[in-house]
């Protein structure tokens, strides 16, 4: 990945543009959202076994691709979609914007993970979930109680010291909103975020920048995922993951094809590629819950009993209002200088 | 005068936006003579010279060069070479670099070329300054570097825009005569744009007085100094007393309150105009005199007695708020020992005499009514001033 | 008369003239397609809902009928008018210290107080972080609870424009006349209404300039706003998260156009400002020889060193975090922080993509500001075109970058656009940043040909020399250390600049200084701040090439300006 990089830019210094190497492969632009310490290892695995297909990855938070798709919808840049929140394939599957196909192997994933459609749109690969970066450091020094549920965070000696991801960029702050919605009921929803955003001392435009800040002191607590806190739990930052106890809002990793894409043939044995054991032993390094059952091991710094934390997510529902409570935060809480309701 | 002009203007008009800046301009130079453009800044002359360059278009009319059309072309297909008032010396490029620019795409080799910076070089009486800088030449040694480098493509005219305002005046006095040395050797026709009267007086074989965008007259210098064409021209070309009258019968004219029979014949039907005479032609009478029958005669007091070197400038009172102005040599002076209030009898001759019919609304009247002006040469700059005022 | 009529009708074909008009109206349309066109499809887009449709005002009506939204307008004006009243007065004692005073070691703080300018806006606010951000060294000494929100964002604004007001006031200051002062020596007049009669008239046009340079730097930056603004929202980053949180691009252009406002506005008085401020100081004025005065020099020189220590602390603090390891639990010095493939943002590529760009912005920046303000300047023909080119030259300036940004997505991305094929390529990120530093680089060209003899194109045509040899051959020449400043002022730009770019990167194209972004707002702060850092030093490193190479270049193609 990185030779190819040095070699385009090489060819492009010379000639501005690689159009005239060699062309055995094919270029296949894709879209994702994973963390960017995951994408070298997911083209590795899957050039070794395809080598005509070379991905170029276009890597952004859950936000911002979904906005470039949306906004590339007249003119699709991508080929493939991978790695971006199911509720916002299914956006763009509302939008249209799907090509459907179904990958050799598919049915050998749990039901759960594959669009119900006859040739599904999308096609999930992991499960990532909600969980809580807590800086034993900073909490210790601040006096701050190792919170346990999400209710707990509404307590008033954790006032300012809560940061959490925008729902409006980030697929984790989506995830977060949306799960309290259906897990607490609307009404009730809201009213465990209004007191929360008391507590908040700024929203975050990723998910994972939340236990990062965490990670490093700025905040005692952090609202990310668990992937992220179990990767700087390893790195030896002083925080622990808490994963709480009225369950864990997640959303799932999906990948799609682009309709419109020129290099259909590409795109599908990269989507064949996905369902794979091989692809799913690599989701697994980072998520504990992944699409083809029987594969996911425990992974370190993870609970094994994470599969039965999550809460029964409704995946169509979030789609449905996804807009409507985006809007509806942005009205309540995007603006810390307006007066705290 | 068989054949046709060499440079034959014809109606030619220009206008910016509104502003007419040329009307009327009819001209004709012969091949190898020297034109004086002449008149007070914003005449229009710069304007005429840059329309024959080509760096103006024209509205209408027509100019032909060597019975050759050129009123439409551009700058490059016309045949003429030009020296700016600011010399537009490049001045990155040496002085040899400089005087060859043009003739590199005459197709000389690198040799002839060399030999022929080095000839003009040796005309411009400059010889081995070619590797120096504009930079390192003082303002006269530029203006003849910029002088080689027009003749250097032997152009069949020479256009000058002002090419020594910009120096001082001994500089000036001396590259007058070389720049008049050398338009007669080369033998080439040549336009030079000048706002100075005596630079034009010396140097053209004939000189166009123009104002407000039009000719205003023709002619060599000398007829044009002495026979001013108009008052402006006789205003602007050398001193002249010009005095506002109302014509009466016969020969007479009224100035102020004073009633003179002149020896001239005016017009019946004109009612005012300007009396113009030189003060250098105004004859101080020694006592009881025999003058000719057609001289006209005038009294005066003596107001002021300026000296001004080579003559001695006296200020007459010879009408109630009418002064005029008296030239005379420095030994006649000494001679009779004039001071103010001393009483004179003056007499010019009837050829010297000028009357320039004329509305009086349109003439300034401080021309020579002056009450006590005590430098009356300052008085010639505030005409300039005004008919400059009145052109902005 | 008819005859004349008919000669008026036929010019004849001169290539030299028809060339330059080509170009001249190439030019226009150029400007036209990367600056006019695009802002009109962004205004177009204002009163569209999403799926196309013509809806009026609605979007505008939603807008300020949306507290959170409209209360960024409020937020926007109080970090301008803030950041303009602190950098000016700074600005305005430093430039009279280095102006007016016998202050030692003016060049040291010239030198110093020019390093901002070679830094992207993120960094001062990167370093706020770790200055007095929540694990700050310095977070006691903060006033306020937290650096996250106003306070910071005008630190780094500060930090960031100070260079800026310092320049333009140091030009307004030199320009006095020492004559005046000795007048009012002579009638013994006390220091302070000397001062209020003569300094501050003296230099009111610049401050002015200056007061809306400022206004227009702060209310318009994205990347100080983006990292330290925490909770508090602005303008600039309004439309970010609309366009890139919400996809709701409507209202990214809703806002665009409401940032565009005071923009254009103060972009409008200093045109005024700047036009009645012709000649105030007479060619025969005298250059000021400042006189040492111990006490004010002690104070000025105390005050200098303040800022000076300020903007180092700054710099410093940048460098130093970008090289821990693990802030603040693991002080150890190391080089994690620069293996940027392992972050977001693009990796190390996205460093040598800024490199490509920034060379190819400097190229072409350079050739084609240069050539059209030649043309503008030189061709006599075509007013109205010549007016339209002077207009659309000046524009650049009033325009946000990202507005000009999301106008590039509007107008480049609809598939209608034969043009279309640039999107998502480095051309569109270079033609971006050109068209985004235009203003300053055409000023800088105009002035310098303004310089040259106007008749030199009149005196090669009369030689037969076609236009463009003397072109090469003079004006170029002497024009180079105005070609070489633009060349690396467009470098330096395209080197530092976010706000435009952040819209228009593709995966091929991924920037440094977006990477920055991406890696702060992944929470990667130390990668992004030694991103930050290796910029400035790019930038800095560039310069001095720079200064090195005009120095050798100037001095033996420039023999005649020291003859």
């Amino acid at each position: 990945m990185k030779l190819m990089a040095k070699a385009r830019v090489l060819a492009a210094a010379l000639g501005m543009g690689a159009a005239l190497q060699a062309q055995a492969q094919t270029d296949l632009t894709v879209y994702t959202a994973l963390e960017a310490d995951q994408l070298k290892s997911y083209a590795t695995a899957f050039e070794k076994n395809n080598p005509d297909v070379k991905i170029r990855w276009v890597r952004d938070s859950t936000g911002i691709i979904t906005a470039r798709l949306l906004a590339e919808k007249e003119n699709p840049q991508a080929d493939v979609v991978l790695g971006l929140a199911a509720t916002s394939l299914l956006v763009l599957k509302d939008q249209g914007m799907l090509q459907g196909y179904k990958p050799a192997g598919v049915e050998k994933l749990s039901k759960k993970f594959v669009d119900a459609d006859a040739t599904p749109s999308w096609v999930g690969m992991d499960a990532w979930v909600a969980s809580i970066c807590y800086n034993t450091v900073e909490a210790e020094k601040l006096n701050l109680p190792k919170p346990a549920s999400w209710q707990d965070l509404t307590r008033p000696e954790y006032k300012g010291h809560v940061i959490m991801p925008n729902p409006n960029s980030s697929g984790t702050g989506f995830l977060d909103v949306s799960s309290w919605l259906q897990s607490f009921g609307e009404e009730q929803g809201w009213a465990f975020m209004d007191k929360l955003h008391t507590n908040v001392d700024r929203y975050t435009h990723s998910g994972s920048k939340p236990c990062k800040l965490a990670a490093a002191g700025e905040t005692a607590i952090g609202i990310s995922f668990a992937y992220r806190g179990a990767k700087l739990v390893t790195k030896g930052a002083p925080i622990e993951v808490i994963f709480p106890s009225e369950g864990l809002g997640w959303d799932m990793e999906a990948a799609a094809i682009v309709k419109g894409t020129d290099k259909l043939q590409a795109a599908k044995t990269l989507m064949d590629w996905t369902v794979t054991r091989p692809a799913n032993e690599l989701y697994n390094e980072s998520y504990a819950v992944v699409a083809m059952p029987g594969v996911a091991k425990p992974i370190k710094n993870y609970p094994t009993d994470i599969a039965e934390r999550m809460i029964d997510n409704d995946f169509q529902w979030s789609a449905v209002n996804r807009s409507r409570i985006l809007k509806e935060w942005q009205q309540r809480y995007d603006s810390k200088s307006e007066p705290k309701k | 005068m068989s054949a046709a002009p060499y440079l034959h203007i014809h109606q030619l008009e220009k206008r910016f936006g509104d502003f007419v800046a040329l009307q009327n301009i009819s001209l004709q130079v012969e091949e190898g003579e020297f034109v004086c453009f002449l008149g007070p800044s914003g005449c229009g002359k710069t304007t005429l010279l840059r329309i024959i360059a080509g760096l103006e278009q024209v509205q209408q009319g027509r100019i032909s060069q060597a019975g050759k059309d050129i009123t439409r072309l551009p700058p490059q297909q016309r045949d003429f070479g030009i020296v700016f008032q600011s010399y537009a010396l490049f001045p990155n490029l040496t002085v040899s670099e400089n005087i060859a620019y043009g003739l590199v795409n005459n197709k000389l080799s690198r040799q002839d070329r060399t030999v022929r910076v080095n000839d003009l070089l040796e005309q411009i009486d400059l010889p081995g300054i070619g590797d120096k800088f504009p930079g390192q030449l003082s303002g006269g040694q530029q203006q003849r570097v910029a002088l080689a480098r027009a003749l250097a493509i032997q152009p069949g005219l020479l256009l000058l825009d002002e090419p020594l305002s910009a120096l001082d005046a001994r500089v000036r006095l001396h590259l007058r005569k070389e720049i008049c040395e050398l338009q007669r050797s080369l033998g080439i026709t040549t336009i030079m744009v000048t706002h100075d009267q005596d630079e034009a007086l010396t140097m053209a074989d004939r000189i166009v007085v123009m104002d407000h965008g039009t000719i205003a007259q023709v002619g060599t210098p000398e007829e044009i100094y002495r026979h001013p064409a108009t008052a402006f021209v006789a205003r602007f070309i050398g001193s002249m007393n010009l005095l506002p009258g109302r014509v009466l019968e016969g020969h007479n004219l009224l100035i102020g309150d004073t009633e003179l029979a002149l020896p001239l014949m005016l017009s019946q039907n004109v009612e005012e105009g300007l009396l113009g005479f030189r003060p250098e032609m105004v004859r101080v009478l020694q006592g009881p005199e025999e003058v000719k029958a057609d001289t006209l005669l005038l009294q005066g007091e003596v107001a002021q007695v300026n000296f001004m070197g080579a003559f001695v400038r006296l200020v007459v009172t010879i009408a109630r708020n009418t002064d005029i102005e008296v030239d005379l040599p420095v030994q006649q002076y000494s001679q009779r020992q004039l001071k103010a209030g001393d009483h004179l009898q003056l007499a010019i001759d009837t050829e010297s005499l000028h009357f320039y019919p004329q509305p009086p609304v349109d003439e300034p009247t401080r021309v020579s009514i002056r009450q006590s002006d005590p430098q009356p040469q300052h008085v010639f700059a505030e005409v300039m001033d005004s008919v400059m005022e009145a052109q902005a | 008369m008819s005859a004349i009529a008919a000669c008026r009708l036929m010019p004849v074909w001169n290539t030299e003239a028809f060339v330059q008009r080509a170009l001249l109206l190439l030019g226009v349309l150029f400007l036209i397609l990367g600056l006019l066109a695009p802002l009109s499809t962004m205004l177009l887009k204002s009163v569209q809902d999403h799926a196309g449709n013509f809806i009026g005002l609605a979007n505008y009506a939603e807008y300020f009928t949306n507290p959170a939204l409209f209360g960024s307008i409020i937020n926007s004006l109080v970090i301008a008018c803030w950041t303009t009243v602190i950098v000016v007065t700074c600005a305005f004692i430093t430039a009279y210290a280095l102006t007016r005073s016998g202050m030692a070691g003016k060049k040291g703080f010239r030198l110093i107080s020019s390093l901002p300018l070679f830094a992207p806006s993120l960094l001062p606010a990167l370093s706020m972080i770790y200055l007095f951000g929540n694990q700050g060294i310095l977070k006691g000494w903060l006033p306020v609870d937290s650096i996250y929100g106003p306070v910071g964002i005008v630190m780094g604004l500060c930090f960031w424009i100070f260079p800026h007001a310092l320049m333009i006031l140091i030009t307004a200051m030199s320009n006095s006349d020492a004559r005046l002062y000795e007048a009012a020596k002579a009638l013994k007049t006390p220091g302070w209404r000397v001062f209020l009669t003569i300094t501050l008239p003296g230099v009111r046009y610049g401050l002015v300039n200056t007061i809306f340079v400022c206004f227009t730097l702060a209310i318009t930056d994205f990347g100080v706003a983006k990292v330290i603004g925490g909770q508090y929202n602005v303008l600039a980053t309004d439309i970010y998260k609309q366009v890139v949180g919400q996809q709701n691009f409507q209202m990214g252009a809703v806002v665009s156009v409401i940032l565009l406002l005071p923009a254009i506005l103060s972009f409008w008085i200093e045109r005024r400002v700047q036009k009645r401020q012709t000649a105030q100081v007479s060619a025969r004025a005298v250059a000021i020889q400042p006189e040492s005065q111990p006490l004010q020099d002690n104070l000025l020189m105390l005050f200098c060193g303040g800022i000076a220590a300020f903007l180092l602390l700054v710099i410093g603090m940048a460098m130093y975090a970008s090289l821990i390891s693990f802030w603040p639990y693991n002080l150890t010095l190391s080089l994690d922080n620069y293996q940027f493939d392992m972050m977001d943002g693009g990796g190390w590529d996205s460093y040598f993509n800024s490199l490509r760009m920034a060379f190819w912005v400097a190229i072409t920046g350079t050739a084609v500001i240069f050539l059209l303000a030649y043309l503008n300047e030189k061709v006599k023909a075509l007013p109205l075109l010549r007016k339209t080119m002077q207009f659309l030259a000046m524009l650049p300036m009033a325009v946000p970058g990202m507005v000009l940004g999301l106008s590039y997505i509007f107008f480049f991305n609809s598939p209608d656009n034969p043009l279309n094929f640039m999107y998502g390529t480095l051309a569109i990120l270079v033609l971006n940043t050109l068209v985004h530093f235009y203003t300053v680089c055409h000023l800088t060209a105009s002035t310098s040909l303004k310089q040259i003899d106007g008749e030199f194109e009149s005196v090669s045509a009369s030689l037969k020399v076609p236009f463009y040899t003397t072109f090469r051959r003079v004006t170029l020449p002497l024009c180079l250390p105005a070609v070489l400043d633009i060349s690396v002022y467009l470098f330096v730009n395209a080197m530092t600049t976010v706000s435009a770019v952040v819209f228009l990167y593709s995966a091929d194209t991924t920037l440094a200084s977006v990477a920055v972004i991406n890696m702060d707002e992944a929470g990667d702060t130390a990668p992004a701040a030694a991103m930050a850092v290796l910029l400035m030093f790019t930038a800095l490193g560039v310069k001095s090439f720079h200064w090195l190479i005009s120095r050798e270049l100037l001095a033996r193609s420039q023999r005649w300006r020291h003859a």
